[in-house]
């Protein structure tokens, strides 16, 4: 009963574009944490996901009106808008080394939180592998992969944040998780071929 | 099913994604009898499981709190809304004035455009009537202009600005008329000093010249006598007294700086053609 008299995302942007500051926190409220989400698995910094979270917001509050919705859900919108300003962001810093330690002290805090700290923290590290494997992914791959995989999007949905086909959104997931298992698997092998080594050396 | 078929449907497998029932059966299938489809499709669903960790690590990640920054954002925005209404009021009242000022200044220029024309065309009417008299009805046989000697003489010196602008007054009649006012060749050639009498002086060229005595024309450069045959005007202007020792003419050196008058006849292409001097 409260699904259907909740306002829809559409209802509480024009809602807001009226001025009514309830709305705007009402959809804060619904889609912020989608945009975090997708910002910081896009870029790994929280610092950055903050800031692309509240640009988003600005924006929408500067440019709401020129929303429409024949074109997609307000999801979709401010998702793409997210998009823009991550892969701009991503672009500026491209040539600044992080000194953010985020990864690991999340990591410390899994250990220090969890019942049996040996598997925790192994099943962290295999996290934090992938995190850096994806990390590492071209952004059109690494950007399918958040939304399909991470945000567990449809195609449709994706192709609609993305501005492509759904075919297209198709084919680079395929791609971009072989990628991630080759990125993947290296690490792997290194480890069979020191335990070979190690007992050539034995 | 073949290995190709397998691979485009292995991530759909991997991920847990709705699949037709048949398709799905026959990819299972197919893992049973390839090794290599079964060892990716291993692959691609250890990836899904620790994708599926990451995310749910990701989830538990906090949102930042929605900033002052957004509500201040909305408030000034609303601000500046009710403004348009005010500024729309002004710029049309703009608008309306700078067509009226555009409007005036228009018509400003119009009123001046034609209160010049009217100017010009007073300044203009009193040298028009004057052409005609500056042409001679005596006439000459063709024989005595081709008595017509052309002189080593360059072209007058320059000439006052105000025979210049009768000069131009002249020539825009001359333009205007389709009829140009024909000076019979006799005039210039035939007329000796002798000849010339107060009464054709007067007529000819300036009301006051009752007085003057003028030489004969003589030519300026190396124009042919049929060249005379078009027509011209005369023109009265003023030139240094050197000019009259360039046609051969006495000067008297006290007089050195002093001017001389003459008439110079203007052929229907503009060119200086011949030239008396008038005392």
């Amino acid at each position: 009963m409260s699904a259907n008299t909740d306002p829809s995302d559409s209802d509480l942007l024009q809602s807001m574009m009226a001025g009514d500051e309830a709305a705007l926190a009402a959809l804060y409220q619904r889609r912020a944490r989608d945009i975090f989400r997708f910002a910081l698995q896009m870029c790994g910094s929280r610092a950055l996901a903050d800031d692309v979270t509240q640009e988003v917001f600005m924006v929408l509050i500067r440019e709401g009106y020129t929303f429409d919705a024949t074109r997609g859900s307000v999801n979709a919108f401010l998702m793409g808008v997210a998009r823009n300003h991550v892969l701009r962001r991503l672009r500026r810093e491209r040539f600044y080394v992080s000194m953010e330690e985020d990864s690991e002290n999340d990591a410390a805090q899994v250990s220090r939180t969890s019942e049996n700290p040996l598997e925790k923290l192994s099943r962290t590290e295999a996290i934090e592998s992938v995190r850096k494997a994806v990390l590492t992914l071209p952004e059109r791959y690494r950007e399918v992969v958040v939304l399909c995989d991470l945000q567990e999007m449809s195609y449709v949905e994706a192709a609609q944040i993305l501005g492509c086909a759904v075919g297209t959104v198709r084919s680079r997931l395929h791609r971009a998780r072989a990628l991630l298992i080759e990125k993947m698997r290296p690490a792997q092998d290194e480890e069979a071929v020191d335990v070979k080594s190690a007992r050539c050396f034995a | 099913m073949n290995c190709e078929d397998f691979e485009s449907n292995i991530n759909e497998l991997a991920r847990e994604q709705i699949m037709e029932a048949s398709v799905r059966a026959q990819t299972l299938a197919h893992r049973e009898e390839c090794e290599a489809c079964a060892r990716q499709l291993e692959d691609q669903r250890s990836l899904s499981f620790q994708l599926r960790a990451l995310a749910r690590e990701a989830n538990s990640a906090k949102v930042p709190p929605m900033g002052n920054e957004l509500l201040t954002a909305l408030r000034s925005r609303q601000a500046l809304k009710t403004r348009p209404a005010r500024v729309a009021q002004g710029r049309s009242r703009a608008k309306v004035a700078g067509v009226v000022a555009g409007a005036m200044a228009v018509a400003a220029m119009v009123l001046i455009v034609i209160a010049m024309t009217v100017i010009r065309s007073r300044s203009v009417t009193p040298t028009a009537q004057s052409q005609p008299n500056s042409t001679s009805p005596k006439s000459l046989p063709p024989s005595e202009i081709a008595n017509v000697k052309p002189t080593d003489v360059p072209a007058p010196a320059p000439i006052k600005n105000s025979e210049r602008e009768s000069r131009r007054a002249a020539g825009k009649n001359r333009r205007r008329n389709l009829n140009p006012i024909l000076v019979p060749v006799e005039s210039i050639a035939g007329v000796s000093s002798k000849n010339v009498t107060a009464k054709d002086t007067a007529t000819s060229v300036t009301p006051d010249s009752a007085a003057e005595i003028t030489t004969d024309f003589m030519p300026v450069g190396y124009a042919s006598a049929t060249t005379l045959q078009d027509g011209g005007q005369l023109v009265r202007v003023e030139l240094p007294r050197s000019a009259l020792v360039a046609f051969g003419l006495p000067m008297n050196v006290n007089r050195y700086d002093e001017k001389v008058k003459a008439d110079v006849f203007f052929s229907a292409d503009g060119m200086a053609r011949a030239i008396r001097f008038v005392q």
